[in-house]
Parts: structure tokens; C-alpha cells; sequence
């Protein structure tokens, strides 16, 4: 009772903190888009001398153009840029001001830019050289790899917070295919990614809280939800992941109960996510826009039906990179009212492939998930070709829609503006918009099917298992490797607690690691093995060993923390738990050796042992209530107390294992 | 008082016919699949009774006999009709509280106090008496046909007020062998058993038959007559024996189980077994 007074302030606390982060970065949220006028020089214009007055970007990459603005120069001879001590390509030369390339050949870091005419030179301005594509690739890997940090944490904290309401509600707002779809556009708006709607959805589906038949029609709305808003409110959340990272922090550091961290977790996870989508986005937007790639954007001002494939292609393959149809639309509605190279059908093409792009990224976020995601990837794929080839069949249809209505001509041009059509614009996301309804109104009308086909597979029996026989046998011989990993893990664990060092860490975890995915793997492959009484032994023997796993896990844990309190064991203490080390290693030399045999271990024996541990661990209770040594904490006479207690469980489990293992025959009734 | 399970266990006792079958871990497997589906398992109940789950049923069986070996001759010369005199102590195992045990005694329920049977054949019809008691009491007893006030209360419970009457019976039996009646072998063996809601039927399984000489601490010991015990078996039998008891005509359904598993009957004698092995 105690507790709650605190708890409660610290919800204020944690409510008051996040609303200050939240206005503090509402407020600067206009601003950040207002774009800023240059800064007025302030620096005093000498015009005998040659000086450089602004640079219009101090951070470049090989290839950019910049701006040098200068006072001093004598009109009628020529004037030429160094950069890092080579010559630079003048590109062009107005009063006062000269536009440069960047050396292709320039080093990463710093470089000088000096102007130069006959013997006269300016002051060296420095540029920091960075080499674009690398820049792209380290963002493109921590991207990568925060957002993959980021999904395992979001399913820890759906896991967290599952519950029965939880998942009444998913299954009410799920339980037919229009919510379902409301719900994935939802989902699909708020993220305007289509990767993290399906790693939502995913993460749901991988909880059990959502069925597979509702998932289908949820993604599909994030696609929808995706496209259409992504055309309508170019607002990425991702600018704000910083935000919600620090609002995820917040509430992880507050959280007074387990439900309060997994909510944290899930806030902290979308953070996590959204800025490893927006490293990830930042990383391959330069990498598309940069020059050398530029000049093959003329490709798609062909018509005819190979010009509309190939933008539907690219189209596909920019969704898949850039994560999801949004930031194509953005792209496309430049390339088309900018440049002008890209014909309002050929524009409408490259986002008809967006939906197979964004589904193919959907896909494989299910793929990987895990097994109860996995049959959403084709009813994804399915839809994803479906969308892209009736999108690209109905173009003509829903140009010559957005024509009667008025938005203006989109072929009106305008001069010495950047956007050049400024109507086209308007065409592309009115066009856009009918198209995405009416492929996914078509779709709905195929769901039924399509779920009942992706449910069919989803229960679709594996093939046919090997005979009991074979999967007994395989199965005895992975337990044998097991108990192998278990007992170098448990000597690790004991040397940990001998020598006070953390050193075999690695290798315990590592070992137990294999030792459960081994574990695992045999319980699925006994589990699908026709009911005999072999097999029956067998799967027991894999749950006690299940069992054991997690004893031995635990007492890792116990020892890890023996070591981080210090725990120093006497000499007598250090006999007391090596005879029990010695008994639980007899016990897997038992297991194994009765494997290797074709037999089963001999209960009797390993009841003695048993029997002899509880002996042991009920001395060492004896021990752990009396006063702490001199110099010795309390914590630490704690420690040895459940570092005792934590061997004395294995001791139990790998009775059972051996339990587990003999086949009593006098087991009749 | 006495229960309603307590009678039938008397009532299938006291007078049945009975058949044993000498079976492989197959045939026994066959014949516990169809128990279990048509009979109850079946435990003693009764006064003190280990109602723990999880337990293994075991007998140890103490054969008595003169020096010269009459009871053994007896059975030897007319399978048909003879008597058996023996003791009876029931233990179980509880393999499940190993985990929490400090000593091997710790997984062990037994009372202190053994069944004495008399068991008289006349063909395949048998009859027992049964009476129990304190272990302590069984050396006076024999001796001197001593009898306790915790022997007749034991009795009572079984007999009612013919209790007392029961063990002077018994005790004059043992007095005219003519000899002085001492332990002579003893077998220990699991045992499983089921039985219908009637009484009427009893079938049981005993594996892992082991037959021991008497050890030097039967009466003195405070202890179970644990298998683990009682030193090194002289013999022990690979096979499970099969016994069937039955107040009438046994059920179809058991007929045809052990006509389809080929189980036939045998005449098998757990004492001249044991009584073979001990004297050689």
C-alpha cells in the first residue's frame, strides 16, 4: 500500500514531463518548416582586396555544385576556383558570384576554397568534404538496424501488454473485414510507412492477438492508408521519432509496474522504429537524387505500354527501398511538376508498381516475423500484383476522371518558378486516390476467398512426418547434445562462481542459447510424430529437459549476480558447492551416457543423488540464516543462499530428465 | 464400522477362484490396457491407508515354514489342497517426493504392522484369513501364541467382535504344525491391481518378483521391508505373474483378452519359488 502514493506522483510526474517534451516540440514544429532566410553577412566588404563573402553550403559531397558569392574581383579577368589545392569546374559566373563543382576526386574532410585571378587570391574558406554514398550506407545500416531493434522490442511490449480486454477489443474492432481495413488505414496514416504498419500488424498476429484472417485485411489498409494519406498530408512521423524515443525513455525510467514498461517499451519501440525508417529514408534519398543517377530519369518520358511497365517497375522498386508508397508519391509529384520528364501517365504507372513494392516490404516483414505470420505473406504478394496491374489496366480511366474535374490543366506551364505545372499535382493525387479506392474495393470483394485460402494454409498440415522410429532417434541424439551443452554451461556457471569472474559468461550463454533453440526444435519435431509409446517417453523427456533449461538459465542469472555482488565463496563453501556441481554433472554423465547406451538412466541412482542435493541445500539454509561474516554483506550471504538454492533446481529437473527418460515398463495402472 | 470397500476386499477374500499366468511386459501391457478400461484400481483403503497420488504399490511376503520344510513338502505333494501360512507387509513408493527428500525413508509409507494369511486351496478355489499384526508382536506370537490388545483391536476392525475368536484360531493352526513355525523366505514384488464395484472380480499384476532369505533384523527392524533392504535376491523372475480372481465366472471381455494375448494358466507358486531358490 506504501507503494501507491509514490506510483502516483510518479505518473504525474511522468504525464507533466511528456506534455512539456510535446509542446516544447509542437511549438517548433512550424517553424522547422518555414524554411530560413539566408543570414545576412555582416562582414565588411573590402573591394580592393578578393574575398570570399558566403559559401551556400559548407558540407559537401564530390560532384555538388555550390554557390561562392565574393567582392574584390577585377571584371575582366578570369577568375578560377581551388578546392583542397586542384582546380575546380567553374560552372557558371554571374556578378559576384560563381557556382562551382565540387571535385570528383576531393577526399573526405576538410578542404580549402580559394578564388583565384592572375596573382590574386582570397582567403581559403574550408568545406567539409563528405563522400556521399558511404554516408548513405552507415545510415542505411544503423537504420536497418535500430528498426530490427525496434520490432523485437515492439513484440516484447504487445506481449507485455496482452491481455484479455486487449485482445476482446482486437477482436471486436477485427472481427469483419471493413473495420479491419478502417484499422489498417489507421495504422497506415498515422506511420505513413508501410513497413512499420506491417511490423505493427505482425507483431500482433505473432502476440496472438490478432488472427491471420483479420491481419490480411488490415495490411491491405495500411497500404491504402499509406498511399492516399501520404498523397493528402505529406507529414512524415518520423520527424518526431526523437520525440517519442525520449517520451518511451521517460516512461521506461517511471514505470511502476509491468504494464506501465511494456507500454513504455511499445512507445520507446515505435520511436525506435520510426527513426531507423527516417535513417533509412535519409540514407537512399541521396543515393536516388544524386546527379550521376538523375540524367536516367529522361527514360520515363516514353509512352506506350513498355514505358508504363518500366515506371511501374521503378515505381515497385522505390516503394521496396523507400519503405512504403508515401515517399514515392512524394518523389513522383516532384519529378513531375518540376523536371517535367515524367507524363502524368507514366507518373501514375510508377505508383501503380508503388502498391507491389510496398506489399513485396510487407511480405517480407511477415516472412521474418515468424511462424504464426508467415501466411500473410502471399495473400500480401497477391494483393501487391493485383493492386499494381489493375491500377496500371485502369489508368486511362481515372486520368480522364481527374480531368472532369476541376483542378485545373495540368499541362499549364509556368516560368522561372521551380514548380513548373503546378496543376499536375493535383491530378496525380485526385487520379491516385480513385485509383487506390477502387483497386481496394475490388479486393475486398475477393477477401473472403483469399482469407479462406491464406486460413486453409495457415492449418495446412506439414508434410508427412518420419516414422516414429527415425524421429525418436534424431530426437535422443539432439538431447544428448543438449545435456552436452548444458553440462559445459552449468561448468562454466560453476567456474563464475569459483573464480568470482565474469569470463565464461559468453560461452554459458551461448551454450544454453543452443541448448533451448535445440529444444525447441525437437519439441515441434516429437510433437508432429505419431502418438507411440517411444515417442511419449521421449516428448516427456524433452519437456523435463524444457525444464531443466530454464533451471539452468536461472541459475546463470543467480551467478551473474553473485559476481556482480561480489560473492566470494570460503573453502568450505566452495566443497559444499562443488559436491553439488559434482552430483548434477553425474546426473548429465548419466543422461547421456544411458543415450549413447540405447538406455535409460538408473532412477535409483539418480534419486541418491537427488536426495543427496536436497541434503546439501538444506545445510546450506542452515548456514544462509546466520549473521553475515565480518565484511560481508547481507546481499552477499543472500547470494549464496539462492546460488544454493538455484543448483539445488537443477538438481530436481535433472531427476525428472532421468524420470523422464526411463521407460517404466512396471507402470501399469 | 467397516467400509463399504473394506467388505468387498473381505468378501473377494474370503472365498474365490483363482488362476495364475506367467506373462511377458506385452502381454501385461495388453492386459493393464483393458483393466484400466473396464475395473477400477485398486488400493487398500482402510484404517491409515497412504492415499498419496503418485504411488508405487509394493508387497513384501514373509513364507513361513517349519525347520523340516513341512508347509513347503505339503504344497509339494498335493498342489490342490494345502496350506500356506505367510506375512504380508505393503509399502509404497512415492518417486515424486524425491525431489523434496532428504532421506530414502522419506519416500516410503508403510504401517508398522503385517498381514498374516492363512490360504487354504481346494482346487481352483482359494480361501484366506487374514490378520494383522504389529510387527513387534509377531516373534511373542509365534512363540507363545501371545496375543495383544492391538492385535484384537486390528482385528476388530476387520472381523468386528470375532476378532479375538480369529486370532486363537489362527494361533491353535499354528500350533498344530507340530513344529515351531518361523520366516522361511521372503519375495518382494511390485503390484498392481484393479477390481470391479461388485467384488467380484480382482485382477493384479506383480512385476519384478525377487525372492530373499529372511534378513537377520526381521523382527527387530523399525523399517519397512524395503527391496533395497533386504540384501541380494537368490532369484527373480523376469516374467509378471497374472493372477485373476474371480467370485464367479469371469467377464467376457477378460476371457477374451487373454485368450487373444494367448495368456493361459499356469501353476505357479510364489513360495516354492522362493522357498527352491532360498534352500537350493
Amino acid at each position: 500500500m506504501a507503494e501507491r502514493p509514490r506510483g502516483r506522483w510518479r505518473l504525474v510526474v511522468g504525464w507533466l514531463m511528456t506534455i512539456a517534451l510535446v509542446a516544447y516540440a509542437a511549438s517548433d514544429w512550424k517553424a522547422g518548416r518555414t524554411p530560413r532566410a539566408p543570414a545576412p553577412t555582416t562582414e565588411a566588404v573590402a573591394p580592393s582586396r578578393l574575398r570570399i563573402v558566403s559559401i551556400s553550403s559548407a558540407e559537401v559531397s564530390p560532384g555538388d555544385a555550390i554557390v561562392v558569392q565574393y567582392v574584390g574581383a577585377d571584371p575582366g579577368i578570369p577568375l578560377a576556383v581551388h578546392v583542397g589545392g586542384a582546380p575546380a569546374e567553374v560552372l557558371a559566373h554571374r556578378d559576384r558570384a560563381v557556382v562551382v563543382r565540387i571535385p570528383h576526386d576531393a577526399g573526405p574532410g576538410k578542404a580549402g576554397l580559394r578564388l583565384l585571378q592572375g596573382d590574386r587570391r582570397s582567403k581559403s574558406r574550408d568545406l567539409q568534404v563528405r563522400i556521399r554514398n558511404r554516408q548513405s550506407v552507415i545510415r542505411l545500416t544503423g537504420g536497418l538496424a535500430l528498426f530490427v531493434f525496434g520490432l523485437g522490442l515492439l513484440g516484447q511490449a504487445l506481449r507485455g501488454l496482452a491481455g484479455h480486454r486487449l485482445r476482446r477489443l482486437l477482436g471486436q474492432v477485427t472481427r469483419s473485414p471493413l473495420p479491419s481495413v478502417g484499422l489498417g488505414v489507421g495504422v497506415g496514416a498515422i506511420t505513413q510507412l508501410t513497413t512499420s504498419a506491417a511490423a505493427f500488424t505482425v507483431g500482433l498476429v505473432e502476440a496472438r492477438l490478432m488472427t491471420i484472417a483479420a491481419a490480411i485485411p488490415v495490411m491491405v489498409g495500411a497500404v491504402l492508408g499509406a498511399s492516399i494519406t501520404g498523397a493528402l498530408l505529406p507529414v512524415a512521423l518520423t520527424q518526431q521519432s526523437l520525440l517519442v524515443i525520449a517520451v518511451g525513455v521517460l516512461w521506461s525510467r517511471l514505470a511502476v509496474s509491468r504494464r506501465g514498461a511494456a507500454f513504455a517499451r511499445l512507445v520507446l519501440s515505435a520511436g525506435l522504429m520510426l527513426y531507423g525508417l527516417r535513417l533509412l529514408q535519409t540514407g537512399i534519398e541521396p543515393l536516388v537524387g544524386d546527379p550521376t543517377i538523375l540524367p536516367y530519369v529522361s527514360y520515363f518520358r516514353a509512352s506506350g505500354p513498355i514505358a508504363e511497365l518500366t515506371c511501374a517497375a521503378t515505381g515497385a522498386l522505390l516503394a521496396l527501398v523507400l519503405l512504403g508508397p508515401a515517399s514515392v508519391y512524394g518523389l513522383v509529384v516532384g519529378l513531375a511538376q518540376t523536371t517535367g520528364v515524367l507524363p502524368l501517365s507514366n507518373a501514375l504507372a510508377m505508383l501503380a508498381g508503388a502498391n507491389l513494392g510496398a506489399s513485396v516490404g510487407m511480405a517480407l516483414i511477415a516472412w521474418q516475423a515468424g511462424h504464426h505470420a508467415r501466411p500473410l505473406v502471399r495473400p500480401q504478394l497477391a494483393f501487391g500484383g493485383f493492386a499494381t496491374a489493375m491500377a496500371l489496366l485502369t489508368i486511362p480511366v481515372w486520368q480522364g476522371l481527374a480531368g472532369l474535374l476541376p483542378l485545373g490543366d495540368p499541362n499549364t506551364l509556368t516560368y522561372g518558378q521551380t514548380v513548373i505545372l503546378p496543376h499536375v499535382s493535383r491530378h496525380l493525387a485526385a487520379a491516385f486516390a480513385m485509383s487506390e479506392l477502387a483497386v481496394v474495393a475490388m479486393w475486398m470483394g475477393a477477401l473472403p476467398v483469399v482469407t479462406h485460402l491464406a486460413g486453409r494454409r495457415a492449418r495446412v498440415a506439414p508434410p508427412p512426418p518420419a516414422p516414429p522410429e527415425v524421429i525418436v532417434l534424431s530426437a535422443e541424439r539432439e538431447l544428448a547434445e543438449v545435456f552436452d551443452r548444458q553440462r559445459a554451461a552449468l561448468e562454466g556457471a560453476f567456474e563464475m562462481s569459483r573464480t568470482g569472474e565474469r569470463g565464461p559468461g559468453p560461452a554459458v550463454e551461448a551454450a544454453l542459447a543452443d541448448g533451448r533453440r535445440a529444444i525447441e526444435r525437437q519439441y515441434v519435431a516429437v510433437g508432429a510424430a505419431e502418438a507411440t509409446p517411444r515417442v511419449e517417453r521421449v516428448k516427456w523427456t524433452v519437456v523435463a529437459t524444457l525444464q531443466l533449461q530454464r533451471a539452468l538459465e536461472h541459475l546463470l542469472n543467480v551467478t551473474e549476480l553473485g559476481v556482480e555482488r561480489g560473492l566470494r565463496l570460503t573453502p568450505d563453501e566452495l566443497t559444499h558447492l562443488r559436491e553439488m556441481h559434482d552430483l548434477a554433472q553425474g546426473s548429465f554423465a548419466a543422461a547421456i551416457e544411458s543415450i549413447d547406451d540405447g538406455g535409460a538412466p538408473d532412477l535409483e541412482a539418480a534419486g541418491e543423488r537427488e536426495i543427496r542435493m536436497n541434503v546439501l541445500e538444506a545445510e546450506a539454509r542452515v548456514t544462509s540464516v546466520a549473521a553475515p561474516r565480518r565484511g560481508e554483506s547481507t546481499s552477499v550471504r543472500l547470494g549464496l543462499a539462492e546460488l544454493i538454492d538455484a543448483y539445488e533446481h537443477v538438481g530436481n529437473h535433472l531427476y525428472r530428465v532421468c524420470k523422464a527418460m526411463r521407460d517404466d515398463a512396471d507402470d501399469l495402472d | 464400522m467397516t467400509t463399504k470397500a473394506e467388505q468387498l476386499d473381505a468378501r473377494m477374500t474370503a472365498d474365490r477362484r483363482e488362476t495364475k499366468h506367467l506373462i511377458t511386459l506385452e502381454q501385461a501391457r495388453v492386459v493393464a490396457s483393458h483393466a484400466n478400461r473396464h475395473l477400477t484400481s485398486h488400493r487398500y483403503r482402510g484404517d491409515g491407508a497412504n492415499l498419496l497420488p503418485g504411488a508405487h504399490h509394493f508387497v513384501t511376503t514373509i513364507y513361513f515354514d517349519t525347520a523340516s520344510r513341512a508347509l513347503y513338502r505339503g504344497a509339494r505333494v498335493s498342489a490342490d489342497a494345502h496350506l500356506k501360512l505367510r506375512a504380508k507387509e505393503y509399502y509404497d513408493i512415492h518417486p515424486g517426493l524425491t525431489e523434496t527428500a532428504t532421506d530414502a525413508r522419506q519416500l516410503v509409507r508403510f504401517q508398522p504392522i503385517l498381514w498374516l494369511e492363512i490360504k487354504h486351496r481346494d482346487g481352483d478355489h482359494t480361501g484366506k484369513r487374514r490378520i494383522g499384526i504389529p510387527k513387534v508382536d509377531v516373534p511373542a506370537f509365534f512363540a507363545e501364541g501371545r496375543i495383544t490388545p492391538e492385535m484384537t483391536w486390528i482385528q476388530d476392525g476387520a472381523y468386528g467382535h470375532d476378532g479375538r475368536a480369529m486370532l486363537e484360531a489362527v494361533a491353535e493352526l499354528c500350533a498344530g504344525c507340530g513344529e515351531p513355525l518361523a520366516a522361511d523366505c521372503l519375495v518382494n514384488y511390485r503390484r498392481s491391481a484393479w477390481q470391479d464395484d461388485d467384488g467380484e472380480l480382482r485382477v493384479t499384476i506383480d512385476t519384478g518378483l525377487a525372492s530373499f532369505a529372511p534378513p537377520a533384523d526381521l523382527w527387530s527392524r523399525d523399517w519397512a521391508l524395503v527391496r533395497a533392504t533386504l540384501g541380494t535376491p537368490v532369484a527373480s523372475e523376469a516374467r509378471r505373474v497374472l493372477e485373476v480372481k474371480s467370485r464367479g465366472v469371469p467377464p467376457a471381455w477378460l476371457t477374451e483378452v487373454l485368450a487373444a494375448a494367448r495368456i493361459a494358466p499356469v501353476a505357479f507358486s510364489k513360495f516354492e519359488a522362493a522357498s527352491d531358490a532360498v534352500h537350493g
